[in-house]
């Protein structure tokens, strides 16, 4: 049995799809959209008729995927999926139509609809978003730095008091 | 004769700062007798020691000791409030009382440098605590310092409290918890952490005498 990569040997972008995934478990895609772009703030300037748009770092990649599982083993897959949904834990979102960029994400919200009618069949709503990297970790050593400064700090006292000391042993020698 | 007098109201101050950063140290035996050491040393030698320019090293030093040998920020406390009610007339004096207040304060900014905080809410009752010490130092001692020493301080207060806000983003929360029966130790550390080994922390924070009877009313940490 052919699959539909097979259907014309021309659609080279029929070869590239990929079965997509969520976290190793598999799902067939109905619809799915990616939304990202830059995070800009426009300045516009009182007697002037150009703006500038200063861009401030990119929007997160967010993927609104509505899949389904279906055939004789659907609640197999079903029950895999929603395992990887409701865990606390990112996973590698792959996508059919750019699988060379699987994306490590974070589904945020998701609803499963199974109908009576419709045996061995579920669909999923999913919307995912990118995981990315820990921002604003605190490096420094602040305990180190505050020992430092108050090394430093005592420094600066020592001196008042030793400076004061001969100020006043200058007095006396000076003064008689 | 003005000469005397100066010179005996600095070493008097002295004499009292000294007498402050010693309270809560035993007296006697092996702890702190390298800070009794050094402070009989300073006090047999002051007026050398202000002949030579040194009084301050020496001083600093002192205070050094005193927080090896256990000196709190309680005790710390104590010696700038020693300060803050001394007045003094000339500049020898007032140097004296300035350099105490200073040293007290680092003395607890190095102490609290060191110190590990279990939750967030200790963290916030530091900085209150501190926020209170800076702002008397400001008031009491700001006439007297020099631009340097001004920046200095202002700067050590700053990174104390960079220091306790980046200490404290990385901690749990106290929570306040009424349970509705009486239960041991160790069941309460499983219900609330998913680990019967934390009980420890719980007797700890709630002062618990008997771990098999806790209060119904406790403190847990949020992780």
């Amino acid at each position: 049995m052919g699959t539909i990569q097979d259907a014309n040997p021309l659609a080279t972008w029929r070869k590239r799809l990929r079965p997509a995934s969520f976290a190793g478990a598999t799902f067939h895609v109905e619809q799915q959209s990616r939304s990202s772009g830059m995070r800009v703030v426009v300045h516009e300037y009182p007697k002037r008729n150009l703006p500038y748009a200063e861009i401030m770092g990119r929007h997160a990649i967010r993927y609104q995927v509505t899949g389904y599982c279906i055939g004789p083993n659907y609640h197999l897959e079903k029950e895999q999926l929603l395992n990887v949904l409701e865990r606390s834990e990112a996973g590698t979102l792959v996508d059919p139509y750019l699988p060379t960029k699987p994306l490590q994400c974070v589904c945020e919200r998701f609803s499963v609809t199974e109908h009576r009618e419709r045996g061995g069949y579920c669909s999923f709503e999913m919307s995912f978003v990118e995981l990315g990297v820990v921002g604003n970790t605190p490096t420094q050593n602040t305990g180190l730095a505050l020992s430092n400064q108050a090394g430093a700090t005592g420094a600066a006292g020592v001196s008042t008091l030793n400076n004061a000391a001969q100020r006043f042993v200058s007095g006396i020698t000076f003064g008689g | 004769m003005i000469f005397r007098k100066e010179l005996k109201e600095a070493l008097a101050i002295i004499d009292n700062m000294l007498v402050a950063v010693q309270k809560g140290i035993p007296a006697r035996g092996t702890t702190g007798v390298e800070m009794r050491r050094v402070i009989g040393n300073f006090q047999a030698n002051e007026v050398e020691l202000v002949e030579s320019f040194t009084i301050g090293t020496e001083l600093f030093n002192c205070f050094e000791q005193a927080r090896i040998a256990g000196a709190t920020l309680d005790t710390m406390d104590g010696v700038r409030e020693a300060m803050i009610a001394e007045q003094p007339l000339f500049d020898f004096g007032k140097a004296a009382k300035l350099s105490g207040m200073l040293f007290s304060f680092v003395e607890q900014c190095t102490l609290i440098s060191k110190m590990v905080f279990i939750s967030r809410t200790d963290v916030e009752a530091m900085m209150i605590r501190m926020n209170k010490v800076i702002d008397a130092l400001k008031l009491e001692v700001s006439e007297l310092m020099d631009g340097m020493d001004y920046q200095a301080m202002t700067k050590l207060a700053a990174i104390l409290v960079q220091h306790l806000a980046v200490t404290e983003r990385k901690l749990p929360q106290i929570v306040n918890y009424t349970m509705p029966k009486v239960r041991s130790a160790l069941s309460l550390s499983n219900y609330f952490y998913g680990d019967g080994g934390r009980f420890v922390e719980l007797i700890d924070e709630n002062k618990i005498i008997n771990p098999v009877f806790f209060t119904r009313d406790i403190r847990v940490l949020s992780e």
